[in-house]
C-alpha cells in the first residue's frame, strides 16, 4: 500500500514534466530549417530487390568502406548516392544511376560545369542532377 | 538639540531626494510613430529581421491609422524577403497591394512579390505578379524592370516566344529607358538560342548501347566514355571467355555483375547529353541575366 502511494506520487510528479515536452513553443521564432523530402517519399518500393540492393549498399558502407576510409571524390559518396537513388527512385532506376555514378567516379573527373568543387575538395554531384530531366 | 537638528537635516535631505526619480519621467522617451519606425529600421539595418518585424508589427498595432502604415507593411515584407522567407514575404507584399492600392509602395510590393515567387520557383505566379505591375502601374519605375524580369521568367519556363515578346514590349513601351540597350542585346542572345549546339539523349543512349562509352564521347564527356568502354569491355570479354571455356557459373556471375554497368552506361550517356543541354542553356541564361541586370 505504501509503495503504491509512492508510485502514485512519482507518476503525479512526472506527468507535468513529460507533458511539458509535448507542448507547443510559447515563443515564436524563426521557422525550423526545411527537411529534404522527396515527392516520391522515401523507399517507395519495399520489394525484395529493393531490400537486397539497399542491404548490399548498407553492408558495404558498414563493413567494407571503413577499412580504407573515405576515398570517393564525389559528394555525396557513391554508396550514399546509390542508397538515396534506390530509396527514392526504386531499385531498377536506382541501380542504373549507381552504376553510371561508379563509372563516372574515375581518375579523369574534375570540376567544371557538371560538378562544383566543394570546400572539402569533393565534387558535388547530387542525385537530383542525374535524373535525365531538364528542370 | 543636536539630535533634533540631525533629524531635521535628514528630513530635508529626504524631501530633496524624493522628487529626483519623478523628474526622470520627464526625460523618458515618448513613443511616437517615428520612434517606433526608427526601432524597426535599426534592427533591419543590423540584419535582425525578426526583431525588425516585431517592431514594425508593434507600429501597426499602436498606430493602425497612420499614414506610414503602408510603408511599414512594405518594410515587413522586405524583412521577410531579406530573411529568405519568400512565402511569407509574398503574402505580405500582396497585402500591401490589396490594402493600399494607391500607395506609392504598391508597385514595388508587386515587383517584390514576383521576385518571391521566382525564388520559390513558382514561375506562373511570378509571371502573373510582374505582369500585374506592368499593367496596373505603367508609369512607375517598377514597371520596366517587371517586364524585364518577366522576360527571364518566360525563359525559365522555356517559353522563348514569350520571353522575346516581353522584351519587345519593354522596348516599345520604354524606348528611352537606361536598360533598353541591354534588352536589345538580350534579344540578340535569344536569337542565338536556336543555333546553340544541342545533344540528343536518345542518340547518346543508342551510341552507348552499340559501343559502350561512345555516347559519352558524343555528349562531350570523353573521360567517362573511356572508362565506360574499358569497364564494359572487361565484363563482356570476361563473360565471353568464360562461355568459351564452358565455365558457365563464372560467365553467369560476371554477366550478372556486368549487365547493370552496361545499362548504366546507356543511362549515363543519355544523362551526359541532358547535362550538356542544361549547361548550354544555363550559360545562355547567365549571359541574358547579366545583360538585363537581373537579380538572379
Amino acid at each position: 500500500m505504501q509503495s503504491f502511494a509512492c508510485l502514485l506520487i512519482v507518476v503525479c510528479l512526472l506527468v507535468p514534466v513529460t507533458s511539458g515536452h509535448c507542448s507547443a513553443p510559447a515563443m515564436k521564432g524563426p521557422p525550423a530549417a526545411d527537411v529534404h523530402t522527396h515527392p516520391a517519399g522515401i523507399d517507395p518500393d519495399p520489394s525484395p530487390f529493393s531490400l537486397l540492393t539497399t542491404g548490399a549498399i548498407t553492408f558495404y558502407r558498414s563493413f567494407i568502406s571503413p577499412t580504407q576510409g573515405p576515398r570517393c571524390g564525389f559528394y555525396p559518396s557513391c554508396s550514399a548516392f546509390g542508397l538515396q537513388a534506390v530509396r527514392e527512385y526504386g531499385p531498377g532506376r536506382g541501380v542504373m544511376m549507381t552504376t553510371d555514378r561508379l563509372t563516372r567516379c574515375n581518375l579523369l573527373k574534375g570540376p567544371g560545369p557538371d560538378y562544383y568543387l566543394l570546400p572539402n575538395g569533393k565534387l558535388f554531384d547530387p542525385v537530383s542532377r542525374n535524373l535525365l530531366t531538364e528542370p | 538639540m543636536n539630535r533634533s537638528l540631525i533629524h531635521l537635516l535628514l528630513l530635508a535631505l529626504f524631501c530633496l531626494a524624493v522628487p529626483a526619480p519623478l523628474s526622470a519621467v520627464d526625460k523618458g522617451i515618448i513613443l511616437t510613430e517615428d520612434v517606433q519606425v526608427h526601432l524597426g529600421d535599426s534592427f533591419m539595418a543590423e540584419a535582425e529581421y525578426y526583431r525588425a518585424i516585431t517592431e514594425y508589427k508593434k507600429f501597426l498595432i499602436l498606430f493602425p491609422a497612420s499614414e506610414q502604415a503602408d510603408s511599414v507593411l512594405f518594410k515587413i515584407g522586405m524583412a521577410y524577403f531579406r530573411g529568405d522567407e519568400f512565402e511569407t514575404a509574398a503574402a505580405v507584399f500582396a497585402s500591401v497591394g490589396e490594402k493600399y492600392r494607391e500607395s506609392r509602395y504598391a508597385p514595388t510590393a508587386g515587383y517584390y512579390a514576383g521576385l518571391c515567387f521566382w525564388r520559390l520557383n513558382r514561375l506562373d505566379e511570378a509571371a502573373a505578379a510582374f505582369s500585374a505591375v506592368a499593367t496596373r502601374y505603367p508609369a512607375s519605375g517598377d514597371a520596366p524592370r517587371a517586364l524585364l524580369e518577366k522576360s527571364l521568367v518566360e525563359f525559365d519556363q522555356r517559353n522563348m516566344a514569350g520571353s522575346r515578346e516581353e522584351l519587345e514590349r519593354f522596348l516599345a513601351t520604354y524606348p528611352q529607358d537606361d536598360r533598353a540597350a541591354g534588352a536589345r542585346d538580350a534579344l540578340a542572345l535569344l536569337d542565338r538560342d536556336r543555333e546553340l549546339p544541342r545533344k540528343s539523349p536518345m542518340v547518346a543512349g543508342i551510341l552507348s548501347a552499340l559501343v559502350p562509352g561512345a555516347g559519352h564521347l558524343y555528349a562531350g564527356h570523353p573521360g567517362d566514355g573511356i572508362t565506360s568502354f574499358f569497364l564494359n569491355g572487361l565484363f563482356i570479354a570476361g563473360t565471353v571467355v568464360a562461355v568459351h571455356q564452358e565455365n558457365y557459373a563464372v560467365a553467369g556471375v560476371v554477366g550478372v555483375i556486368g549487365l547493370p554497368f552496361y545499362i548504366g552506361n546507356i543511362y549515363g550517356a543519355a544523362n551526359a547529353a541532358t547535362k550538356w543541354n542544361l549547361n548550354v542553356r544555363k550559360e545562355l541564361r547567365g549571359k541574358i541575366a547579366v545583360t538585363l541586370d537581373a537579380p538572379f
